[in-house]
């Protein structure tokens, strides 16, 4: 089933001399349960597509359909509310809130949701699977890089979105946490049968996805490929 | 220190919006502290000109007729002084009738230091002459013209010429006579007159004068006047007026603040100061905001190998640039505005004679002193040294300030200030969202708390301003009751016009009939008419519990008894046993309405007219000391007192001394129904009545003419309607009573007016104080408001980005802004339970407001609390709204 489709997306920055073109017409689509790693240089335009797909941002042209919504057509609010029910976010620095608890930083997004009751079962079914009930009661100071990075997996698993977007999650992290966090996004993907997008510039990690769309200077560069990850183990 | 400086300006220029508020911060703070300053030398300096205009233009004054005086003359200058001027006064002779006076002679000097300036003709040249004052002239019942004959002490002289006439505040004892300087009694000495250069304090000055002379010091007489004003007594020892105050019986605080404060000083120099030290902590308040915004910038430098010296250095500059354009324009624009406010409520300013722990009357004089004879403002007068004083305030000030920050940021590590991570790790470890379904406010609150510096910040800014303003409140509206009541206690019932006997003979007395009158005159609204006797009662076994209260008994050669009283009544009170003693009292009777009014002043029991009648029972009103406590004497509801008053209530003179034959008196024993600390209209005229220091039995007028046969009454009160005119009815007024014997009539209208008007001056500019205050407490929670959601960005766009919605994320902030409302409402109740309770003591133990009430109306509360909540939740929307401009994505990536 497909849940997000990207359709000739444009993203000019700037203006006149200052004018950089983002992305120049990016087209694919993401199946359910998709674990697909975008790549590129720095600059490439893999982050802003992220943005664009996250709805953080807006594109001059194309359209980005998740699960049947032309998210462009969305008016603020609207966008918001989509974006809370159907995407969840990974970012590089953790994003977590200081002041609460694992437990609470967790559970936050669905309380966003009036009405939504938070389902504790599956809140503690993510931390024990992410090896974080134990610290469930600590506050993000108190946890190690990746650590952190696990709660801010769980939090974008915590609303059960249709994509998670997952900007360099593992790029302030050392090789031995960035693969255990890459192993950990991998078994969710699976377990959950989650759609995850991630970007990164590591060749290794993207080659344990299931597909790899590389981006270069705003376009996509050669044939997507399908990484080792379909079926077989993260690097 | 040249790339330090250059350093400084770029961060001041950079971050433009802290830079602004630390500028305005320290315009306001220095606007507020110099302006007031200002205000208050300007209303020392007019009362220091009317000083000089009441008591003369000299400091000190001495006995010349000695050796030393010649010294002097040859050369006035010496070691640790400098006379600006002084005169000679020779007294020729004195004689006693008809008048007290005083044949003298003077120089220029003597004649400018005193303002006495030639009206007509010249001064004496020749034995013959004599020159005088109008004043003078009438007192002698002497023609106003020169060149006419007198005869004065035996002695012919003719008139040559008239002076003004001497200032205001000696005149009561004296009249001086100028004669000629040859004119030669053989019994003339001089004295010398000492006006010092007004440089410091004029008392080391007059203590380097007498040491360099030889001259004793306790011969050297002060100009009480405007010694207060030069410094020309010696500043009390704060230690021992301490220890006093707290070792030694019946002094306490208000004996200490009464010796600290017994120029006004104390309280002045204590409003600056506090108004320094909030500018101070505003100061701080916003500067720690800009400096935390860019501590990992430091940081940085410190890990590039700037050292901690360096740090403080620019942070010092950009300070002290701040300073250097900030603190001269805020001291010319407070000073404008307090130019502009002296010109409409200058008076206010202007220090009054002080309301000591010493006695009630001296309020009551004070006030009535207040009203009516204010002298005028004068021009405004900017006090440099309070802007000299503020520069140095605020220099070292913002050094401390630096100090402060760089040892702050010594706490932290590098790592923590390049992160930012300043906040500590809560202690709470709870899960909320187990129990709760919205996390927003359990964020907002955790937020809230994480920077309990900038909190505890907003909370005492915004506390401070409604604070100040319901104090204002609180003392206003206890003015306004006291000045009431004291005029109620002074002339009966706050009413406008009273008539009354000017007279201590008890056959002088405005006849019932009159009173009757008087009800039908154009305009009256109410008439309370009061009967007077005067009466003694024993106070047996030991009931007079202060048994030093009255100089008759209290043995102190430092306060003797009052020799009229002594001699007209035998004192006020006798001392018959070791424990027995008969005093003297004074007997009121009073209309129903006047009773009732006087449950204000109830202790114990109850008022009630009708069954005073019926019991023939009295109301007891009690001694009180300079504190207001009023167990002075064991009497109490219920207890019985024998009253004894003079048969025939015409005569007067021995009798009143209660010495004559038992035969002569009628004594009656009378229940006490209630016990009171104040009197309403009082008579002053045989025994005084200063409110607190003498007995007073009060009953119903019926009861005076049934027990003692009284029926005329000494005083008239007369409220008038309000649509009255006050001069024609008070001019009916007289009219009626024009025949009556010594009979009085004291139109108040104006004075009260004054007085209220002088009350909401004073009002205006307490609530201007608590404005401009609120303005910089403003400013101060706008930036630290704006700082705290700004320093959230990164949190608020993944709240964003998480999917809140803008109506979400506001209503969120919102509740914020209430937590701070609320919070600061708190701290406000607080702080002003204190600030109340302080006041309350003041007013009720220093200055002896008559009856305050301990608590305001819940509305001011309510409308400061209103305040409160506005203004948090708008500062908190203002600075949110602006986070709902950005890009999520860029405060994501802040």
């Amino acid at each position: 089933m497909e849940v997000l489709k990207v359709n000739n997306i444009k993203k000019t920055y700037g203006e006149k001399e200052n004018q950089v073109h983002a992305l120049k017409g990016i087209s694919f689509s993401v199946e359910q349960g998709e674990f697909i790693a975008i790549v590129g240089t720095s600059g490439s335009g893999k982050s802003t597509l992220l943005n664009l797909i996250g709805g953080l941002d807006t594109p001059e042209k194309g359209e980005i359909i998740i699960r049947k919504h032309n998210i462009a057509c969305l008016n603020r609010k609207e966008l918001t509310v989509f974006r809370r029910r159907n995407i969840g976010f990974v970012f590089q620095n953790y994003s977590l809130m200081p002041v609460l608890n694992i437990y609470d930083n967790v559970a936050l997004p669905v309380t966003f949701d009036r009405g939504k009751h938070v389902d504790h079962k599956y809140i503690k079914d993510l931390l024990c699977e992410l090896g974080l009930w134990e610290k469930r009661k600590c506050f993000p100071r108190e946890l190690s890089g990746g650590q952190q990075q696990r709660t801010a997996l769980a939090r974008a698993l915590a609303n059960k979105p249709a994509i998670i977007l997952a900007d360099e999650p593992t790029g302030n992290l050392d090789s031995r946490t960035a693969v255990e966090v890459m192993g950990l996004l991998k078994a969710s993907s699976e377990k959950y049968n989650q759609t995850i997008l991630m970007v990164t510039h590591n060749e290794a990690l993207a080659q344990a996805c299931d597909r790899i769309i590389r981006i270069e200077d705003g376009k996509l560069y050669g044939k997507e490929e399908t990484g080792i990850g379909k079926g077989g183990d993260a690097v | 220190m040249k790339k330090i400086l250059k350093l400084a300006f770029s961060y001041i220029r950079y971050y433009k919006k802290q830079t602004l508020a630390l500028f305005f911060g320290m315009i306001l703070s220095a606007a507020i502290l110099t302006g007031i300053g200002s205000l208050f030398y300007s209303g020392r300096q007019a009362a220091l000109e009317n000083a000089r205009q009441e008591y003369g233009d000299w400091h000190y004054a001495l006995w010349c007729s000695e050796p030393w005086f010649e010294d002097f003359q040859k050369n006035p200058e010496g070691k640790g002084f400098q006379i600006e001027t002084y005169g000679i006064k020779t007294i020729k002779k004195t004689a006693e009738e008809p008048f007290e006076m005083e044949f003298v002679s003077a120089d220029s000097s003597y004649l400018k230091m005193m303002g006495r300036k030639l009206l007509e003709g010249k001064m004496p040249e020749v034995s013959s002459e004599i020159a005088m004052d109008r004043h003078a002239l009438r007192n002698l019942d002497l023609p106003e013209e020169l060149g006419c004959t007198i005869e004065l002490d035996g002695q012919t002289f003719t008139l040559c010429g008239i002076l003004t006439e001497m200032p205001e505040k000696l005149q009561e004892d004296r009249l001086e006579i100028f004669v000629s300087s040859t004119l030669d009694y053989g019994t003339e000495g001089d004295f010398l007159y000492l006006k010092f250069r007004e440089k410091g304090e004029v008392y080391k000055q007059a203590a380097a004068f007498a040491d360099t002379f030889g001259v004793k010091e306790d011969t050297i007489a002060r100009n009480n006047g405007i010694a207060v004003y030069v410094g020309g007594e010696a500043p009390v020892k704060i230690l021992e007026v301490l220890k006093a105050g707290i070792f030694e019986k019946g002094t306490g605080l208000p004996y200490i603040w009464g010796q600290l404060n017994s120029s006004g000083f104390l309280t002045e120099n204590t409003i600056l100061a506090v108004l320094g030290l909030f500018g101070g902590f505003i100061l701080y308040s916003l500067f720690q905001v800009s400096v935390i915004k860019r501590i990992s910038q430091y940081s940085i430098m410190q890990t590039l190998g700037i050292t901690e010296g360096k740090v403080f250095q620019m942070l010092w500059a950009e300070q002290l640039f701040i300073f250097a354009a900030g603190y001269p324009l805020g001291s010319v624009l407070g000073n404008s505005v307090a130019a502009l406010i002296y010109q409409k409520i200058g008076r206010v300013f202007i220090v009054q004679d002080q309301v000591l722990h010493t006695g009630v009357n001296i309020q009551e004089q004070a006030l009535e002193y207040a009203a009516s004879n204010l002298p005028d403002a004068g021009k405004f007068r900017t006090d440099f040294s309070v802007l000299a004083a503020g520069a140095v305030f605020f220099f070292l000030l913002l050094t401390l300030i630096s100090l402060r920050l760089v040892r702050k940021m010594r706490r932290l590590t590098v790592r923590q200030m390049i992160t930012g991570e300043t906040e500590r790790i809560p202690r709470h470890r709870k899960i909320y969202s187990l129990s709760m379904e919205n996390l927003t406010g359990i964020l907002t609150k955790k937020f809230m708390f994480s920077r309990k510096g900038a909190f505890a910040g907003i909370l005492f800014s915004l506390s401070v301003g409604s604070v100040i303003f319901l104090g204002a409140f609180f003392v206003m509206e206890n003015t306004k009751i006291n000045n009431e009541l004291t005029f109620k206690a002074d002339d009966g019932l706050g009413s406008d016009i009273q008539v009354y006997e000017a007279s201590d003979q008890l056959k002088d007395i405005i006849p019932r009939e009159k009173a009757a009158a008087l009800e039908k005159v154009n305009g009256i609204g109410e008439i309370h008419p009061v009967r007077y006797l005067l009466g003694e009662i024993p106070l047996t076994e030991g009931k007079l519990k202060w048994t030093s209260f009255f100089e008759e008994v209290a043995e102190d050669e430092a306060n003797p008894p009052d020799p009229e009283l002594m001699e007209k009544y035998n004192g006020r009170i006798l001392q018959t046993g070791e424990k027995d003693y008969l005093l003297k009292v004074n007997i009121y009777g009073y209309d129903d309405k006047m009773l009732k009014e006087l449950q204000n002043y109830l202790i114990e029991g109850d008022i009630d007219p009708d069954q005073m009648r019926e019991e023939n029972s009295v109301i007891f009103k009690t001694i009180s000391d300079g504190q207001g406590n009023t167990d002075g004497i064991d009497l109490h509801q219920g207890d019985s007192i024998f009253l004894k008053t003079p048969k025939d209530t015409g005569n007067s003179g021995e009798i009143l001394k209660f010495l004559s034959d038992e035969s002569l008196y009628n004594t009656g024993e009378f229940q006490i129904a209630a016990v009171t600390n104040r009197p309403l209209a009082k008579v002053e005229t045989y025994i005084g009545d200063s409110g607190s220091m003498e007995v007073d039995i009060i009953m119903t007028n019926e009861q005076m003419e049934e027990n003692f046969g009284v029926t005329g009454y000494q005083t008239i009160s007369i409220s008038l309607k309000e649509e009255a005119d006050a001069e024609t009815a008070a001019k009916e007024i007289r009219d009626v009573v024009s025949d009556v014997p010594k009979c009085m009539v004291k139109d108040y209208t104006e004075q009260i007016n004054s007085q209220n008007l002088y009350l909401a001056q004073k009002m205006i500019f307490f609530y201007g104080i608590a404005l401009v205050l609120f303005l910089v407490s403003l400013l101060h929670i706008m930036n630290s408001m704006q700082y705290l959601v700004a320093a959230r960005k990164h949190e608020f766009g993944i709240l964003r980005a998480m999917g809140i919605t803008d109506t979400g994320f506001m209503k969120m902030l919102a509740k914020e802004g209430l937590r701070y409302g609320i919070y600061s409402s708190l701290a406000m109740m607080i702080m002003y339970f204190f600030v109340q309770k302080m006041l309350y003591y003041f007013m009720l133990h220093v200055y002896f407001y008559l009856h305050p009430q301990g608590m305001i109306s819940p509305a001011p509360y309510a409308a400061m609390v209103i305040l409160n909540l506005v203004i948090c939740v708008s500062a908190v929307l203002v600075s949110g709204r602006s986070i709902l401009k950005q890009q999520i994505i860029e405060e994501i990536r802040e």
